[in-house]
């Protein structure tokens, strides 16, 4: 189900028809308006907001999330979903922090390797067992979040690797490193997206499988790449969390709360949780709409607690909107 | 619904509502035969490998073990039979965990009711955005879950309130003649759920939900009532799951819903429920739910740590989800 006109024709969207039309431009209008609207709600909240300094904090802090988002986006269009990758951001954070005295392509090689592996099954699993993505990724999260505890038995492990704190908290002029990594990735995955004859497949596969099937496509083979993106993207999303923080930490999984924080920008950026439609713009917009909404919440002191209570309104809201705008 | 995408998920779906009728008595006679097979062997070897585990203490710790996720399985058996899935359990029950220590200063019907109350309107919620906003059961549940729990932090600001009262102690650890009182509500809300679910005309329209949504409905079954009420039951079920919890550990803890929700899935699942709904028993959630809390108190005699049984819980739930999917296939 995507756009007006479309869903009952059952063709899938493709990037052609993202490019025009009405409704599409409506659509990205209204993350832009939300995006104005905060930025506009902050600075009158505090002048520190719109700062060199906060700015830049704030795409250091979105971009673990934003990585996660990345790959979410891939796997919620394709009509998937991976609740997973904090499990694996989580594992990856650890391995690390307990390679971090080996050379140097193995401590950075193994997240992204465990992680691409954990995409992989995921792929393979859902495909061969024939079941919804959520709960074959609800379980292999919860391994992957079981092993990061037994290995680290269940405490957060310093280590020190100046690469790796390099990537998690440096800054190449004003520019902070892992913001840096964030933007080529999204940048790129936006060209794959709408761009490669693999970013078609990804929306032929959320919109109509069956046509995607009868056209020839090799979809089993797409639907694993999809997972395997999202995996690796969770890989580099703990390899860049161990480096902000100097930490190995088994907990930063937070049950399925990571995974649900990657899924959010995804959702608000209007991609539609039943595939078939979205925009990796509409990802970045979501990413920074929820690294600013976090922001202000620090700037205004609310508590961590309060911030799960709101966690949830803003994913059902959310949600909700997109449902609406696939029916209207 | 929208089939998952998946290779032949929906076709495999339809066929298998369509044979229920005909062929869900022996199906699912066999299935749960197979079950308690398992179980048996299950039991034996666990009383091999650990001297300890045939005590009448370790029994009535498995039972009392049974009974909080058990319950929470019972409401997830109407919810996932119904075509939805609850993801909240968890973090429902560690709200009314919290909403205990915090009335224990009230009567103790205001503190043993009120948060299965609290549970309820949880339920309702799931009920609501799912059937009116439309939203996607799972994702809608995991919000609502994660909400709640932020819900018991907020009320505790973060820590757990020890329970004093011991009338509530003796909820959660006394006993009514020789069977505790966990077990007791527990075995009384089983049967009450498998004479609504298989013998009431409420139950016939949860299986016809889950079959096949557009016939149900064509029949005169209320498909939106049916499937928010199965989200209230189980809201309420969790509320009450949580309330035993309370009552055991004897502390209103916010951080103790870890794995409450995977373990009863995986109870539930292994209990030959169907995830595609319109197929599953009380009575299998039951087997299935004491298969999947042997095997943790297993680990535990044994000395598995603590972190390795999240590993395989993991693994439960992924053999859970095979097993179903193999017997969909047959």
């Amino acid at each position: 189900m995507s756009g007006p006109g479309e869903a009952a024709a059952g063709v899938p969207r493709t990037a052609g028809a993202e490019r025009g039309g009405p409704a599409t431009w409506l659509r990205r209008a209204q993350h832009l308006l939300v995006f104005l609207v905060l930025v506009l709600l902050s600075t009158t909240l505090s002048e520190y907001f719109l700062t060199l300094e906060n700015v830049m904090n704030i795409l250091r802090q979105v971009a673990v999330v934003g990585l996660l988002a990345i790959g979410a986006t891939f796997v919620v269009i394709s009509g998937g979903v991976d609740l997973s990758v904090g499990g694996v951001a989580a594992l990856g954070s650890v391995v690390v922090a307990l390679t971090a005295g080996w050379p140097l392509p193995l401590v950075l090689g193994l997240p992204l390797a465990i992680g691409t592996v954990m995409g992989f099954a995921n792929g393979v699993i859902i495909l061969r067992l024939g079941i919804q993505p959520f709960i074959v990724t609800l379980a292999t999260g919860s391994i992957a979040e079981g092993v990061a505890f037994y290995l680290s038995d269940g405490n957060p492990i310093r280590f020190e690797n100046a690469m790796v704190t390099g990537l998690g908290k440096g800054y190449l002029g004003p520019l902070p490193v892992p913001g840096l990594i964030f933007l080529t990735a999204i940048v790129a995955a936006g060209l794959v997206l709408s761009r490669s004859v693999y970013g078609y497949a990804v929306y032929a596969l959320g919109g109509n499988e069956e046509a995607a099937r009868l056209s020839g496509m090799p979809i089993i083979r797409y639907r694993v790449i999809t997972y395997t993106l999202g995996g690796a993207l969770g890989g580099l999303g703990g390899l860049v969390l161990a480096g902000r923080v100097g930490i190995g930490d088994p907990t930063v999984g937070a049950g399925f709360g990571l995974a649900l924080d990657a899924v959010t920008p995804v959702l608000i950026g209007g991609t539609d949780l039943v595939g078939g439609s979205g925009t990796m713009v509409g990802t970045f917009f979501g990413v920074l709409i929820v690294g600013m909404l976090n922001n202000i919440f620090n700037l205004l002191s609310v508590t961590a607690y309060w911030q799960m209570v709101a966690k949830g309104g803003i994913i059902l809201v959310a949600v909700y909107l997109g449902y609406r705008q696939a029916r209207h | 619904m929208r089939p998952s995408p998946g290779v032949g998920v929906s076709a495999a779906g339809d066929a298998e509502a369509a044979a229920r009728p005909l062929f869900g008595g022996w199906a699912r006679r066999l299935g749960r035969s197979a079950n308690l097979l398992i179980l048996g062997l299950l039991v034996v070897g666990s009383a091999l490998l650990s001297p300890q585990f045939l005590s009448a203490q370790n029994m009535l710790n498995i039972l009392r073990q049974v009974s909080v996720v058990g319950l929470i399985a019972v409401g997830l058996t109407f919810i996932i039979v119904g075509g939805g899935i609850d993801l909240s359990g968890g973090g429902v029950a560690v709200v009314a965990v919290v909403l205990v220590a915090l009335l224990q200063a009230q009567a103790l019907m205001v503190a043993l009711v009120l948060p299965v109350l609290v549970g309820l309107l949880a339920g309702v919620v799931n009920g609501l955005v799912v059937v009116r906003f439309r939203i996607q059961p799972f994702i809608a549940t995991l919000a609502v879950g994660i909400a709640c729990e932020g819900v018991a932090f907020l009320l505790t600001d973060g820590k757990p309130v020890i329970i004093t009262n011991t009338a509530i102690h003796w909820v959660g650890n006394g006993s009514l003649w020789l069977v505790p009182i966990p077990v007791a509500v527990y075995l009384a809300v089983l049967g009450a759920a498998a004479f609504v679910l298989q013998r009431t005309p409420f139950g016939y329209a949860v299986f016809g939900l889950g079959g096949n949504e557009d016939a149900a409905r064509l029949a005169g079954v209320r498909t939106d009532l049916t499937r928010a009420l199965t989200f209230v039951l189980g809201g309420g079920l969790s509320g009450v799951a949580g309330v035993i919890m309370a009552a055991r550990i004897q502390m209103g803890d916010p951080g103790v819903s870890g794995g409450l929700v995977l373990d009863a899935i995986s109870g539930t699942l292994l209990g030959g429920t169907s995830l595609l709904g319109g197929a599953g028993s009380i009575g299998g959630a039951f087997v299935g739910v004491l298969i999947l809390e042997i095997l943790l108190n297993v680990f535990n005699l044994l000395n598995v740590s603590y972190h390795l049984q999240l590993v395989a819980r993991g693994c439960i739930l992924l053999v859970a989800l095979a097993i179903a999917s193999r017997r969909r296939a047959q």
